[in-house]
């Protein structure tokens, strides 16, 4: 189907539908505490009286708005420039010009797929206001903008001069489609045994405390039913919480593991020309696309229960317009093998230098010194411990047990290596993260040294990129001056472009 | 430990000569103007007097519910950080220096934890000359220079001549015009 979207465009009457259940969504997120009272009982017939009106009002008023905001919201292309008016009250109209979109983003909640429309979600680069989106367009108009889009962002980047040869790269492999990726049930089913249980179930903790709080607020004082139910209690405090404890952490592992399915129900992951495609997701289906000149470190990390099933976390880290929002910048793709890894690894690095490495550890002194900021901040610990619960000497030793574990563990895992052309560095405590990085993308170097590495001869050399930066702790003086120099003359002699 | 054979097993695929690179030791830093000293002193007079007034408030302000203990060790607590504070400024003012070079700038710093930045110029996204209240009192200014790398990644030379600042912003903006024709 031909579109022209040189004349004034609507997106797809279901926006109106969407836009109501987002008003609705944000009603309700303000006021739920209050709901909740109210349909929980207690004093509720108070409000009551009030509410049908109030919930009647509120509904009549989110109809009409979206009925009007759908009505007043236009969007068409001219001059190479994607032109949105909108606006019920205040009229705004919006240019957004091809040269400055990066991405053109897809996704889809249960709404969507059901109505077979998508929302579109646009990036550009520049520091304010850098996302705009279309609540809902028909899947072929959506696919047919995106394309135009794309293909004449492409042609205005040909005739810049500077980016020839790029270019000239993406137009030979453009239609060329590869899966890498696809997750099968069992798949996810792995990904979400393995995720970080302990980080969940304090996320879940965190939520609680929020829910309870909020609760409390308006007056439902919890934290006296709680101590109620516990002083009642038929079990002796300690079992009980161990209990509590137990049940906590299968509640939470429950949930990551249907949140893992979830969220990553489906995934494929494409590689087209020089880009990166990762669809996932059930509820909301999510569309995501990585450019490789955009993407600065490539991560891959595991944890000991993925090590089990020999998988790993990738992301990839794009620059991002907006500082504040570097993790929206990161692309996430979980369950990879390591011929995944590898493959991953190798198309975005192609053609340079980084099959193979020896990587390097740091001094010894990076574990002294791990262990004397560890027994240090341990010593006021045990004082504090010491103070308050003097019988309680069971939590220091622990404390000293862990403090020599970890910081052998991050010792033993701190890696280097430099080739021609890339930066490798590992890390990790209980499992492995890697991030590999052209040297031609580094933004800046710096050397520092602290007192400590000064009277031992030692340096260490931070490297400083579009999406965050990578640290060589602990090397010798001499060595990390030569790395300083060598990583400047790399980006300094390099005519490619970092973005 | 045998630095050569690090070296030479860390870039054994390189091509070049290491040892032949521009090297960061040879480098001259010029040092800020004197007058930044001052600049340095009346910033840290202002931050003290904000903690004197803070102490001198909760003294004031009902001191019940603080231990007696606290409020007797706070004011030497007070005095000897303020103090370190004054002594690693000033001797830090003398360990700071830029250095421009052909392809980037470097900005040195540090008394107790040493850094030395590099910028090439074809990663700076712009750079500004700013003058703050008391930076004028004694006519300097700051060179801040910006890459896409982040807060950590940028730098901000403080006392220069605002006739210098100038020249190096426009040596700079030329020097990155340069690089984006070649």
């Amino acid at each position: 189907m031909n579109h022209d979207f040189s004349v004034q465009n609507r997106q797809s009457i279901i926006a109106i539908v969407l836009i109501i259940y987002k008003t609705v969504r944000v009603v309700v997120r303000q006021v739920w505490p209050l709901l909740i009272i109210v349909l929980v009982g207690g004093n509720a017939s108070s409000y009551s009286d009030y509410l049908l009106p109030i919930v009647i009002g509120v509904s009549l008023f989110s109809m009409i708005w979206a009925v009007l905001s759908y009505f007043k919201y236009y969007f068409y292309i001219k001059d190479d420039e994607l032109v949105i008016e909108k606006g019920v009250l205040s009229k705004t109209k919006l240019n957004i010009p091809f040269d400055r979109i990066q991405s053109v983003n897809f996704q889809q909640n249960i709404i969507h797929q059901i109505t077979n429309v998508k929302k579109l979600e646009i990036d550009t680069a520049g520091s304010s206001g850098s996302e705009f989106s279309m609540e809902a367009l028909s899947l072929e108009k959506a696919d047919a903008l995106r394309d135009l889009i794309l293909k004449r962002k492409q042609e205005l980047n040909k005739t810049t001069p500077l980016q020839e040869h790029i270019v000239e790269d993406v137009l030979d492999v453009e239609e060329e489609r590869t899966l890498i990726l696809n997750l099968s049930i069992e798949d996810l089913i792995k990904i979400g045994v393995s995720q970080n249980h302990f980080r969940s179930a304090g996320v879940i903790f965190a939520g609680l405390f929020y829910v309870l709080s909020q609760l409390s607020e308006i007056g439902l004082n919890v934290d006296d039913k709680i101590e109620g139910y516990i002083r009642q209690g038929i079990l002796p405090g300690i079992i009980a919480i161990i209990g509590i404890i137990i049940l906590f952490f299968i509640i939470s592992f429950l949930i990551t593991l249907v949140r893992s399915v979830l969220v990553y129900y489906n995934l494929n992951l494409w590689r087209i020309g020089d880009k990166y495609k990762l669809e996932k997701g059930l509820l909301t289906r999510k569309e995501t696309t990585a450019v490789d000149q955009k993407i600065q470190i490539m991560e891959w990390s595991d944890n000991p229960l993925k090590r089990l099933f020999n998988l790993f976390d990738v992301h990839l880290k794009q620059a991002s317009s907006v500082a504040q929002s570097k993790s929206v910048a990161s692309i996430v793709i979980p369950g990879c093998s390591p011929t995944h890894v590898e493959t991953l690894q190798n198309n975005w690095l192609s053609g340079l230098e980084s099959q193979s490495f020896d990587k390097h550890s740091v001094s010894h002194h990076y574990l002294v010194r791990k262990l004397f900021y560890g027994s240090l901040f341990g010593a006021l610990f045990i004082c504090l411990v010491y103070i308050f619960k003097p019988h309680f000497i069971l939590a220091p030793i622990a404390y000293t047990i862990f403090i020599l574990i970890t910081s052998w563990l991050q010792y033993k895992k701190r890696k280097y290596a430099v080739t021609d052309d890339v930066l490798y560095i590992g890390r990790g405590t209980f499992g492995f993260h890697h991030a590999i990085m052209p040297l031609f993308k580094i933004q800046s170097v710096s050397l520092t040294q602290s007192l400590y590495e000064t009277r031992r001869d030692l340096a260490s050399v931070n490297v400083m990129t579009a999406s965050g930066s990578m640290l060589i702790p602990f090397i010798p003086v001499q060595l990390a001056r030569k790395l300083n120099d060598y990583l400047l003359f790399s980006i300094e002699s390099s005519r490619k472009n970092w973005m | 430990m045998c630095y050569i054979g690090l070296m030479a097993a860390l870039f054994e695929n390189s091509q070049i000569d290491i040892d032949a690179l521009p090297s960061l030791e040879e480098v001259n830093f010029t040092p800020l103007e004197k007058g930044y000293l001052n600049v340095r002193l009346i910033s840290l007079f202002i931050f003290s007097a904000v903690i004197l007034a803070g102490y001198f408030g909760i003294r004031k302000a009902g001191s019940d519910d603080i231990p007696k203990e606290v409020l007797f060790v706070l004011p030497y607590v007070l005095l000897i950080l303020t103090s370190v504070l004054f002594v690693v400024s000033i001797l830090g003012v003398k360990r700071k220096g830029y250095a421009l070079r052909n392809r980037d700038i470097i900005y040195k710093k540090g008394l107790l934890w040493k850094s030395k930045t590099t910028v090439p110029f074809s990663r700076i996204q712009h750079c500004e000359v700013k003058q703050g209240p008391i930076a004028r009192l004694f006519n300097l200014a700051v060179l801040y220079i910006y890459t896409a790398g982040g807060s950590s990644s940028d730098i901000s030379i403080p006392g220069l001549l605002p006739d210098t600042a100038q020249t190096m912003k426009s040596f700079v903006l030329q020097k990155i015009k340069s690089e984006e024709e070649e």
